[in-house]
């Protein structure tokens, strides 16, 4: 089946085009950099973005797939969660092309696409696994029984690690996003420098939180001189991303453990940093660890595309008065 | 045929337009659920009116000011049709669409639309001919910029929620409420002359008139 996804729930137009299961064969990603010079999303940029860029991302998605709108067999899009004007753009835009073109259509929820994008790369990901979904606006820990049946383990009660990471890079004066100016800046870093606190919330919780951290951190340099801070910024930096990957790595694993589980899915923005990736590879003792390229950790429409496909192809389909759902959960 | 919608503000209007005579019309009061009612209106006016998809020419669409969500919601639909059907999209403002329900008027018409935060959007046309030419740019400002006009004795045209503040506030005579002024049907009628003589709009990057930041 040749699925068309589409997905602008943040401050990504994305377009891709995906035969079923697995052939990825156009991924195109508009990354909107108009956010940076406020040093994060600035929501009605977000929409104004997508609606002026959407058509050429889809289009570009059609030609370097060598495919006709014509040819999709179904088309699946990102409903939620999300900013909803944002959801609106693409969401609208996919029910009017179905409708007009006479498709098969399927409104997909955005963490259900982070976890397919392992199943895009690795068929061996095979369920049952342990989830951790991992972004700017996401903290998650899912027991994945089958495609498409999902339990939420837990959650973040506050920020979002990725979220921690660009305000941290706010206090220590980095740029914006966070996630890639803090892994670059830690590079050279003593991780044990400082030992920032690690939230645990209960010993068998799996719940998380990141908005004591990124107080820690501001607490910590608020009495230190600036020369102080320029000279052991790399070490602030490490310590402070080694206590974020600390958390999530112990919480996945121990879920895998509990579970008695032997995969582990980790997606989302945050799996790209490098320090979670090596930390959970370090722990892992046994259980098969899967982490999407770079391209499809950070948000994109081929895992939106890969979802789509599994449930277009079960008969699902979802009506055409589909509503955007900002706070959709799993 | 020409199929036009416009979901600036709280009315879903669409109208079908063919050789300049208006083949339907309907304006629905979905309030704020523009992004959930869109495509189920319009596969339900399009089968009311014997219509199908295929038969249409043209997109015609209402570029704003109006409601941020709402102008990107049918601005989304409409740049779909418009690419799945390959067929071109044509737009014009919603101030001057709105000039079109004062016809054969002698003194100069103010269109306006409540802008929300204290503002309005507005422009001013001379309606005395077929097709109302304009005056003004489309504006958006706190009414009291209005307050010349209604000195000038223009025709207001705009919502009944602020009819009552402009009578008293500015003494404004005639003050006409375009609530349930279909805004889809000038917009087709214009929008099929433009598509006839080949002046459509640059799809792909096109952007609704926001007026603000």
């Amino acid at each position: 089946m040749l699925i068309l996804g589409i997905e602008t729930s943040c401050d990504e137009t994305a377009a891709a085009i995906l035969t079923t299961p697995r052939t990825l064969l156009a991924n195109v990603v508009y990354s909107q950099i108009i956010h940076q010079k406020y040093g994060g999303v600035v929501p009605e940029l977000a929409s104004r973005e997508h609606i002026k860029r959407l058509v050429g991302v889809v289009d570009e998605s059609l030609t370097r797939a060598g495919q006709q709108l014509s040819d999709i067999e179904g088309i699946a899009v990102t409903y939620g969660p999300g900013l909803v004007g944002a959801l609106l753009v693409g969401l609208t835009f996919a029910k009017s092309l179905a409708q007009a073109a006479n498709k098969p259509f399927i409104g997909i929820n955005h963490i259900e696409g982070h976890i397919f994008s392992n199943y895009l790369e690795s068929p061996e990901c095979r369920p049952p696994f342990v989830a951790l979904v991992v972004s700017g606006g996401h903290s998650s820990l899912f027991h994945v029984r089958a495609w498409g049946d999902y339990r939420l383990l837990g959650k973040t009660r506050d920020d979002a690690p990725g979220e921690a990471f660009d305000k941290v890079a706010k206090i220590l004066g980095l740029s914006y996003p966070g996630g890639p100016a803090i892994q670059k800046a830690a590079e050279n870093g003593n991780p044990k420098f400082f030992r920032f606190p690690r939230a645990t919330m209960g010993k068998d919780s799996y719940e998380f939180s990141f908005s004591g951290l990124k107080t820690a951190v501001a607490l910590y340099i608020k009495d230190k001189a600036p020369e102080f801070i320029r000279e052991h910024l790399a070490d602030i930096c490490a310590s402070f991303q080694e206590s974020v990957c600390d958390i999530l790595a112990r919480k996945a694993i121990a879920a895998c453990r509990d579970l008695r589980l032997e995969r582990l899915s980790i997606s989302g923005g945050v799996a790209m940093n490098k320090r979670l990736r090596e930390m959970v590879e370090e722990r892992a003792d046994g259980i098969k660890v899967f982490k999407p390229s770079p391209l499809l950790c950070t948000d994109n429409a081929a895992m939106i595309a890969a979802a789509g496909g599994w449930h277009l192809e079960r008969g699902e389909r979802s009506p055409l008065n589909l509503n955007a759902v900002p706070y959709l959960q799993l | 045929m020409i199929l036009a919608i416009d979901s600036s503000g709280l009315n879903l209007g669409l109208a079908l337009v063919d050789d300049g005579v208006c083949w339907s019309s309907q304006l629905l009061k979905p309030g704020l659920k523009h992004g959930e009612v869109l495509q189920t209106a319009i596969a339900d006016f399009l089968e009311k009116s014997q219509v199908e998809f295929r038969r249409l020419t043209a997109i015609g669409i209402t570029l704003g000011p109006g409601s941020f969500t709402g102008l990107r919601i049918g601005m989304a639909a409409a740049k779909a049709y418009s690419y799945s059907l390959n067929i071109p999209l044509t737009g014009i403002s919603t101030l001057e669409s709105g000039a079109f329900g004062i016809g054969g008027s002698a003194k100069p018409v103010v269109v306006l639309f409540d802008a929300k935060r204290n503002e309005i959007y507005w422009a001013v046309f001379d309606c005395s001919g077929d097709t109302p030419s304009r005056l003004t740019p489309d504006m958006v400002s706190p009414a009291e910029r209005l307050e010349e006009f209604a000195r000038g004795g223009c025709i207001f045209f705009g919502p009944r929620s602020l009819g009552e503040a402009f009578r008293r506030d500015f003494s404004v005579a005639d003050y006409r409420d375009n609530d349930d002024f279909n805004l889809a049907i000038p917009e087709a009628i214009r929008g099929e002359i433009d598509a006839r003589r080949n002046m459509y709009l640059e799809r792909d990057e096109l952007v609704p008139i926001y007026l603000r930041n």
